[in-house]
């Protein structure tokens, strides 16, 4: 039964895996490279589900994917950057399924899938 | 190897429980048996206390079918019988109020004393001289409370009520469900009113106005499903289907808090509701006038609780009210539905809206719920679906399938 059942709320359906698991890695991983606190954590992921939108999710994602690429190329925190790129590979596997992607996103889908082959 | 070993080979694969056998969906035989084996010996709510608190009060149900009354003797005592007429099966009473000191056939008038005899029939010389109606009685059943709620058990045999769901009859009386008044017809029927309203004006008739007001008896709301019980069931016990049939409803539970703990023959689901303001408006609305009940228990105030009673009973504990939402089997593909909700006696305007738009909410739920579960109940009769896996966020739904193969012995084989 898939299709557009429920318009633009169907995108809050990839939402669960990355709200419980996605502020503790992104916290690590941020945490590993020395970066400043940055605006990927918990407070973000509540906020786009109480008001953001397909888009918006995207958008994270992607600021995720680089978040996971920035880690690989410090070589930090690998097991937490691992977890993370296998969560993003499944959002965007499952995405196609609820929403379009854009080439670019694509791409950063490929990205992952590669990231994951060769960590 | 040993029964058990079998089961839990059956129902293990890769660390991942089985659900069970598609078969048990749509197999008429099996229907039978659990109408036998499960139902009839379970306790099912029947009524709400307040319904038969004085003598000669009496409601009546169903227990899959089998239709039972519930009646105050007039020594005080509650009492369960069977509600067919001995005569010809007509059902004794429906719905609930009061019957004074008897119950009375509505068909041929045969009249039941509240102790279940036999006190006369009309024209009870035409059944002949050695007729003896002294042997007629009503088949009696158990009946016991808990936390508010009226139980009734067919089986002489069954572990006494309060043992029967484990600890969560602790939990149960802690709701407060018997301080709580049961919403009436003339509660949810406002729009017949409403529409009624002008040709009763027309006809200048105070009768035809007062003929709209709907009697304040106890709303059993009923529907009808073409689902096997059990497929309505299984939705009801999980939230993994949640984020994906009903993104909406992400804005206002939390669901990586939600969560099922299990007990004896019965689930806890907790679900916390989101701080934060929901983007769409009902919702956002329903946030804002929300607030528990006076009778509320505070523990449970900032969530949407969900409890299921084995076999086919489940109360929604909202802040705002609380029901309780029965299935009843009526053929292996066709389940009717029965719901009492319950208020505070004090509820303000406030407390009304906010009762309402939860109403909404859960309406628009349930018609997903049901589009959802007729692929479901269609996809457990394929040629090509035997039996799927279970993720840790369907444990209730593993744990109400392991009381079924645990009751109906061979309910899940199958190739």
């Amino acid at each position: 039964m898939t299709g557009p059942r429920h318009g633009r709320h169907d995108w809050l359906g990839l939402t669960p895996e990355v709200e419980r698991f996605g502020p503790i890695l992104v916290d690590r991983i941020v945490g590993a490279l020395g970066e400043p606190e940055g605006d990927l954590g918990e407070e973000r992921i509540r906020a786009l589900i109480r008001t953001g939108d397909a888009a918006a999710w995207l958008a994270y994602l992607a600021a995720l994917t680089a978040l996971v690429e920035r880690g690989r190329a410090a070589g930090v925190a690998e097991a937490e950057r691992g977890i993370l790129a296998g969560i993003l590979r499944d959002q965007y596997r499952l995405a196609p399924g609820v929403l379009r992607l854009a080439p670019e996103d694509e791409a950063r889908s490929s990205q992952i899938e590669e990231m994951l082959r060769t960590p | 190897m040993s029964a058990t070993r079998r089961r839990q080979r059956a129902t293990r694969a890769g660390g991942a429980p089985l659900t069970l056998h598609a078969r048990a969906y749509s197999d008429p035989e099996l229907l039978e048996r659990e109408r036998r084996e499960v139902f009839a010996r379970a306790w099912v709510v029947v009524a709400h206390v307040s319904e038969v608190r004085e003598p000669g009060d009496y409601a009546a149900g169903s227990i899959a079918g089998e239709p039972v009354v519930v009646v105050r003797d007039e020594h005080g005592a509650l009492r369960a019988f069977s509600n067919v007429c001995r005569h010809r099966a007509a059902q004794l009473a429906s719905g609930s109020g009061s019957c004074g000191k008897v119950l009375r056939c509505p068909y041929h008038g045969w009249t039941y004393r509240l102790d279940g005899t036999l006190a006369a029939m009309p024209e009870g010389r035409g059944f002949g001289e050695d007729f003896d109606r002294d042997q007629v009685r009503l088949p009696e059943f158990r009946v016991d409370t808990l936390g508010g709620l009226v139980f009734v058990n067919m089986d002489p045999e069954a572990e006494p009520l309060r043992d029967w769901f484990g600890d969560v009859a602790e939990r149960l009386e802690g709701l407060g469900i018997e301080r709580l008044v049961p919403v009436t017809e003339r509660d949810v029927q406002p729009r017949e009113v409403l529409r009624g309203l002008p040709d009763a004006l027309r006809a200048r008739s105070a009768k035809a106005a007062l003929d709209l007001v709907p009697e304040p008896r106890v709303a059993r709301t009923w529907h009808s499903y073409e689902h096997n019980w059990k497929t309505l069931a299984d939705n009801y016990l999980e939230g993994y289907h949640v984020p994906v049939g009903h993104p909406g409803l992400l804005r206002l539970l939390d669901y990586p808090r939600y969560r099922a703990t299990l007990h004896r023959r019965a689930a806890w689901i907790d679900g916390p509701l989101r701080d934060n303001p929901s983007r769409d408006l009902i919702e956002r609305l329903y946030q804002r006038l929300q607030r528990p009940m006076p009778e509320f228990p505070p523990e449970l105030a900032g969530q949407w609780t969900y409890v299921h009673l084995w076999p086919a009973q489940f109360i929604d504990i909202y802040p705002d009210s609380i029901d309780i939402w029965q299935l009843h089997p009526d053929g292996v593909r066709r389940t009717r539905t029965m719901s009492m909700v319950f208020r505070s006696p004090s509820e303000g305007a406030r407390d009304r809206i906010a009762r309402r738009l939860n109403g909404l909410i859960n309406s628009e739920v349930m018609d997903e719920d049901v589009e959802l579960c007729d692929g479901v109940q269609a996809g457990l009769e394929s040629l090509t679906y035997t039996r799927g896996v279970l993720n840790d966020n369907e444990n209730a739904v593993g744990h109400f399938h392991d009381l079924l193969r645990e009751a109906v012995p061979g309910i899940d084989d199958g190739p």
